[in-house]
């Protein structure tokens, strides 16, 4: 059994080391995809154990992943793992996100950060942000998920060779849901834990702009798909 | 005075357009469909009274209202052709990325300078 981690990465050498570190335990490959970082994340990466694909450009962390994705597949991978390269997730957690699809009973498993009460640890604006997000993904997909946005996800390969990705930036997380729901894959949302520190609160999820540009990529990719 | 003003500028538009159908750089289609617009433009600016003749066609009340009208909707029609034009580069250029990044890695046998555990074993299932 293959179990390959894609991690899309944009200037991260301070924590991509880490990062990779804490995944090697429990899966075959890590996948770093150096978005057109101006500093060694690229570096860091391949030092630390991980394959590196770089974009010679950015191109958005939707298209990272996909790249990731594609590579992941030509190794072989059995299962695939998103994982964010800033240090928000846990590695351990992993292991709960394949357990599912090797029961074979799921497709895709979903992280969660809203599944358990009291587990959640995150600044008040993005909880509302958030679960505002959830409301409208909900509503256009259809899909009963209680989290959007949260880049711990793990695909079967089978489920993986037929999600088509054409989000570059961070509308992917929307399209994922949509490509989901369109191929009518098993999905199943597993509790995960967040990690909030300083830099992940810089460098993380957008904001309430973010989020704007979120809708305009969405509406603008249905308007002229 | 606004006459004579459109007259030099429509007069030096034809003139590009010729230039350019000259050099093959223009369909006679398209090239012809510029000259019909900067005719029209002319005619309106010499005979203003004649474009409300027009307006009143369309059920509008002045000949400067129907500019406006048709001047916002080719403006919307060109924001949105830019856009989709755009979307479609966008895409192309996230292509080609993506293709150059599978390729080198490919060309420099990725797995044997990375491989966090070559693919071997796995510890924790």
């Amino acid at each position: 059994m293959q179990v390959v981690a894609v991690v899309p990465a944009y200037n991260e050498s301070q924590v991509i080391g880490a990062a990779i570190g804490g995944l090697r335990p429990f899966v075959n490959d890590v996948v770093v995809v150096d978005d057109g970082s101006a500093d060694r994340t690229g570096e860091c990466a391949r030092q630390a154990g991980a394959v590196v694909l770089r974009h010679f450009i950015n191109r958005g962390q939707g298209a990272a992943i996909f790249t990731g994705i594609r590579y992941a597949l030509e190794l072989g991978a059995d299962y695939i793992v998103t994982f964010d390269a800033d240090g928000q997730h846990r590695a351990e957690e992993v292991s709960k996100l394949i357990e599912p699809l090797l029961l074979g009973r799921f497709d895709v498993a979903l992280g969660s950060r809203f599944l358990e009460q009291g587990r959640v640890n995150m600044p008040v604006s993005r909880r509302w942000l958030l679960k505002l997000a959830v409301r409208f993904d909900r509503l256009r997909t259809g899909l009963r998920i209680t989290d959007t946005h949260n880049g711990l996800r793990a695909f079967s390969r089978q489920a993986a060779e037929k999600i088509h990705l054409t989000q570059d930036r961070m509308a992917h997380a929307s399209q994922i849901l949509d490509e989901i729901a369109r191929l009518q894959l098993r999905y199943v949302e597993v509790p995960v834990k967040v990690q909030y520190t300083v830099y992940t609160r810089v460098k993380g999820q957008p904001g309430f702009f973010g989020s704007l540009r979120i809708l305009r990529d969405l509406l603008l990719s249905r308007m002229f798909r | 005075m606004l006459k004579w003003v459109t007259l030099v500028f429509v007069a030096w538009m034809l003139l590009r357009i010729f230039h350019r159908l000259r050099r093959h750089e223009l369909g006679r289609g398209e090239a012809g469909g510029w000259v019909g617009l900067w005719l029209v433009v002319l005619a309106a600016a010499w005979f203003p009274h004649g474009t409300d003749v027009v307006a009143q066609w369309f059920g509008v009340g002045r000949g400067a209202d129907l500019l406006i009208f048709i001047s916002i909707v080719a403006l919307f029609a060109l924001v949105s052709w830019l856009l989709t034009r755009v979307e479609k580069i966008e895409r192309e250029i996230t292509i080609v990325v993506r293709e150059t990044a599978l390729r080198d890695v490919k060309e420099a046998g990725g797995r044997e300078r990375g491989g966090v555990n070559g693919g071997r074993k796995i510890s924790n299932f």
